[in-house]
């Protein structure tokens, strides 16, 4: 059916390891996760569309804790395991925008105009944007960080509210007052600019 | 980093940060005092009021992962290209063509590429999201249950496996046919016609529960119908394979694997699943059949999101009001609605009680779903599903394997630990009533003691430390004990009971030694030296329970549960005597026993616990005195009974467990006033007890003990009636009789004392005929002889078979004998000799 792959694209023991480099404070470890990680969930996410239906979609959530299967060995701290989190979010993030921006310019090529100006209020887009998404959020990186990276890992991770609390080793009350006011701002923004 | 002036939309950061703080103090007040507030924080600063409101109004809207899902979703294109199938191998299979495509995965035509004979099959490739390892193990621990659901309805799994890339897939029967609802629309079925596809749908369900199989994915594309009109099952039980119990993936599948218009309530929920489950599913199933329509409605938008809401909140829209056109009857409407309910405890209690509401409809008999629900009934169904749960293994086995994982991921499964110990106490502590009322599945009730022990064993491990689990393990071992003891005599395995009750008396006594002992435990630690006090036999246990509730009591003498207690092992002592045949002794401790409840009767003359109690006493005293022959003190006793349930019954009209109290009682009445000689009152009150039984057992059809003591009191009936001259009325009653026990003796045909029973009312039955024929016109006489003949020829037979396999019950003993004495004589009136003057039955 489908040529043999390997069961992942990067030997387990790699991720692991450069974990570990940057709990033991080698900075430089975290910025060769990121690729790493970003191309396992590519690597997933397209295994999964192509055997997916019109009616289920990409799963973030499952994806990003499928390749922390694949790619983490089990027994870290939650410290480390947090930070892969971090990082699998941000590239689970760029996996979608990517992939919303190849299937959205292919939809947009089809689409029909929308009257606007008539007297009837013009209807607004059925779907939320993703590109408008991603946007705000790096304006919201700018202004507030830990807020972004909050958001993302609860909604590009699909970790819950316990969860983030324990990556970003804060409260649980913390994360749910913080994401209630990027959740309101976000909004906010995409209105806006959409 | 955002400048200032770019653009309108931009936020300074220092805006930002003050409207942050504005916006989180707002959310925090009560919506009235929101303006207030508003207005003092912002003052003049429009900016800042103009963000905050912009803010606020955007609180409300929905979760920002939901919108994400959907966005998602709207950007998969339906018209992704697929690779072709044909000739493609998966493992020894090669596939043929694509047949469909469902919510788990695609459907293919295969056959096994390797074989001369090429048998055509279908093989299932389930989409991503699963650790194929985890999968492979999980599959060959189910594949022989899964394997061996043979039913003719079932399409059956044949093989499974993973692709390379680590995909699993399923190989089943190939059934060619239509789902269940295109091929009833197709056909223009009728009604009636239908509803017979759908009982034959039940009775796979059925048969699948009774293997400790629940299907959890039931909707009509799992249900194809042949061109003969063969109703056929299919992918039973894979979506509990593919649905991992623990664990990060659990969310995320189980959400992808919901088919939301069929799912339930629980599985929306993520709560255990159990039969009933199925019972909702077949419910949708049948709503479709009947309407054509789905039960939940949704507004357009994110429909999965929005369907499993509804599932959860929304009432399913009444079949009458959906499909005026489709004339659904009013009975079959609440049949449907019945199956749907969101509290499992509401709907059907299982899919054969479903499937006999159906029936019942078709026969033109009231339907239960349209009586009002007894609270009875309720607890009933809720025993029966988590006896069912429990015995399919699925709560303890993953009550296991959560325990497991705790101890390695013990600060974060907290939580978890705590739900799984919530869950385990309320499958064990309603274990114990269920397992009663169970007819005859030996196989489950041992799979259950064995699932629940090897949760005990391992929960004792972890728990020296922990007296809250301490106390839980050593109830469960306690309830253990009482199902191994052997509530009906057929599942005895006394030497397992004491084993357990041992294991909870060694932590009760860990428990009461250490410094969180409480009165409870000592009190809980008693019972359970009277329990095993009960099995062994061994007055020592007795004693040591004695012991502790004589110090509790004298410690806190207003204390009623010790007490009662302190009464209740009394009683069992009482018992225990009456075993070893002392009836002087026995009498002894049943006054303490009852002196203890009348006092606490007195003081709380309406305590339904303490006046049960007391009525119970009031019965077995009497009982004694009646050995003994003191029938003058033994009826006041059972009058006081009688008065006590009466009471309680008025109270509680539709409380079964009264009900077959006061029937006790009455009986016990009746037994004594017929031991009297008053055979007319007695008649009188047997009457009453019968009544009573039978209101019950039409209540529960399911219900064996009601109805086997009901065919107990009709037994008693006809041979009052008999010894009245009654004879028409004595056939009646033994013909009853007997045809209920052959209901429950076929379901146990092992069984000893049904057997017996059986026996022994056939052959009354004979007599009380052979008594008919001989009052009636000469004529007849040799016909009616012949057929009481016959009754009492089965009679004696089952009698041998008894004495061949075991030995006849004492309380039996005299039949054998009767039923000899009466072939004899009809055998001479046959041959023509002269009629021998009337014996009696008794």
């Amino acid at each position: 059916m489908v040529a043999n792959a390997p069961r992942s694209a990067v030997p387990p023991g790699e991720v692991t390891a450069l974990l570990r480099a940057w709990s033991e404070g080698d900075p430089g470890a975290s910025d060769k996760l990121l690729p790493l990680v970003y191309r396992e969930l590519r690597r997933l996410a397209a295994a999964q569309m192509r055997r997916e239906r019109s009616d289920h979609t990409l799963q973030p959530t499952a994806l990003v804790h499928e390749a922390y299967v694949k790619l983490v060995d089990q027994h870290l701290q939650w410290k480390d395991r947090g930070h892969f989190f971090g990082v699998a979010a941000r590239a689970m993030r760029e996996v979608l925008i990517d992939y919303a921006r190849r299937k959205g310019a292919k939809k947009r090529a089809g689409a029909v105009a929308v009257p606007i100006g008539t007297a009837e209020p013009a209807v607004a887009p059925r779907s939320f944007d993703l590109l408008a998404l991603d946007q705000a959020l790096h304006r919201l990186a700018g202004l507030d960080e830990r807020q972004a990276r909050l958001v993302e890992l609860r909604v590009f991770a699909g970790l819950t509210t316990d969860e983030t609390a324990k990556v970003m080793d804060c409260s649980a009350a913390t994360v749910s007052r913080d994401f209630r006011h990027a959740e309101a701002w976000l909004r906010r923004e995409i209105r806006n600019s959409t | 980093m955002a400048s200032a002036g770019d653009t309108e939309f931009d936020v300074t950061p220092d805006l930002f940060r003050r409207a942050r703080g504005v916006f989180d103090q707002v959310l925090e007040l009560p919506a009235a005092e929101r303006e207030e507030f508003l207005r003092k924080a912002c003052q003049d600063d429009r900016s800042l009021r103009e963000e905050v409101d912009a803010l606020l109004s955007e609180s409300e809207g929905p979760p920002l992962t939901r919108e994400v899902r959907a966005a998602l979703s709207d950007l998969t294109d339906p018209g992704t290209a697929v690779e072709p199938a044909s000739g493609k191998r998966i493992g020894p299979y090669e596939l043929i063509r694509e047949i469909a495509r469902g919510g788990m995965g695609t459907v293919y035509l295969a056959r096994r590429a390797d074989e001369t004979f090429h048998k055509e099959v279908a093989l299932k490739l389930v989409r991503a999201g699963l650790d194929a390892e985890y999968f492979l193990k999980r599959f060959r621990d189910e594949r022989q249950i899964l394997a061996s659901l043979t039913h003719p309805n079932i399409g059956a799994l044949l093989d499974g496996g993973t692709t390379d890339d680590g995909l699993p897939y399923f190989v089943m029967e190939f059934v060619d046919g239509r789902p269940i609802d295109v091929y009833c629309a197709d056909e223009k079925i009728s009604l009636e016609a239908m509803l017979r596809l759908f009982l034959a749908v039940c009775s796979a369900v059925q048969y699948a529960h009774r293997n400790l199989v629940v299907h959890r994915d039931l909707k009509p594309s799992n249900i194809l119908v042949t061109r003969e009109g063969v109703p056929k099952l299919l992918d039973f039980g894979l979506a509990r394979l593919l649905t991992p119990e623990t664990g990060m993936e659990r969310t995320a599948t189980v959400y992808r694997a919901l088919t939301p218009a069929f799912a339930s309530p629980e599985q929306v929920r993520g709560d255990p699943i159990t039969t009933a489950t199925d019972v909702y599913s077949l419910g949708v199933v049948l709503y479709v059949l009947l309407t054509g329509k789905r039960p939940y409605r949704t507004s357009t938008g994110d429909e999965y999101a929005a369907l499993l809401n509804a599932v959860l909140t929304q009432e399913p829209r009444w079949p009458a009001a959906v499909a005026p056109e489709a004339r659904v009857p009013k009975d079959a409407e609440a049949i449907v609605m019945k199956a749907l309910r969101k509290e499992p405890t509401q709907r059907y209690g299982s899919v054969e009680q479903f499937a006999s509401d159906v029936e019942r409809y078709l026969d033109g008999r009231p339907v239960f779903a349209r009586r009002g629900t007894m609270a009875y009934r309720a607890r009933k169904f809720a025993r029966r599903h988590w006896v069912a749960l429990a015995a399919s293994g699925l709560v303890a086995a993953s009550l296991v394997a959560g325990l497991v994982e705790m101890s390695r991921l013990r600060a974060r499964a907290e939580k978890r630990f705590n739900e799984v110990r919530t869950l385990a106490r309320s499958v064990m502590f309603d274990l114990h009533d269920g397992i009663a009322t169970l007819p005859g599945s030996t196989k489950v009730r041992e799979k259950l003691v064995k699932t629940g022990l090897e949760y005990a064993d391992a929960l004792a491990r972890e728990s020296s430390s922990d007296p809250d689990l301490q106390r839980e393990v050593a109830a469960a071992y306690s309830r253990l004990g009482d199902v191994q003891g052997g509530l009906n005599s057929n599942l005895g395995d006394p030497e397992g009971a004491k084993e357990s009750y041992r294991k909870a008396i060694r932590l009760g006594q860990a428990l009461v030694a250490s410094r969180f002992a409480t009165d409870q435990d000592r009190l809980q630690l008693a019972k359970t030296y009277t329990q095993l006090g009960q099995i062994s036999g061994e007055f020592e246990e007795y004693r040591k329970a004695l012991d502790i509730q004589e110090e509790l009591l004298r410690r806190n003498p207003r204390d009623d549960a010790a007490r009662l207690t302190l009464a209740a092992t009394h009683a069992s002592l009482s018992t225990g005597w009456v075993k070893r045949g002392d009836l002087v002794k026995a009498l002894e401790e049943r006054r303490i026993a009852h002196g203890l409840l009348e006092k606490l009767a007195g003081e709380k003359p309406d305590d339904p616990t303490v006046g049960r109690d007391l009525a119970l006493s009031c019965k077995y005293f009497g009982g004694l005195l009646q050995r003994k022959d003191d029938l003058k003190g033994a009826l006041p006793l059972y009058e006081k009974a009688v008065a006590i349930d009466e009471k309680r019954l008025r109270a509680n009209p539709n409380n079964a467990q009264a009900r077959m109290d006061l029937s006790f009682s009455l009986g016990s009445v009746s037994s004594c006033l017929s031991a009297m000689g008053d055979t007319r009152s007695a008649l009188v009150l047997r009457e009453r007890v019968v009544v009573l039984r039978e209101a019950v057992a039409a209540a529960d059809p399911a219900d064996r003990w009601a109805n086997v003591r009901l065919a107990d009191a009709l037994e008693r009936l006809g041979e009052l009636r008999y010894r009245s001259g009654d004879f028409e009325g004595a056939r009646a009653a033994f013909s009853r009789g007997a045809s209920i026990l052959e209901t429950w003796f076929r379901k146990e045909p092992k069984n000893v004392n049904l057997r017996a029973s059986l026996a022994e009312t056939t052959g009354l039955l004979g007599i009380a005929e052979a008594a008919l024929a001989r009052r009636g016109p000469r004529g007849e006489r040799a016909k009616q002889l012949a057929a009481a003949r016959k009754h009492l020829l089965e009679g004696q037979a089952e009698f041998d078979i008894i004495r061949r396999e075991a030995s006849i019950p004492a309380e039996n003993a005299g039949m054998p004998q009767k039923i000899s004495a009466e072939l004899a004589r009809i055998d001479d009136e046959l041959r023509g000799k002269q009629p021998h003057p009337p014996g009696s039955p008794r």
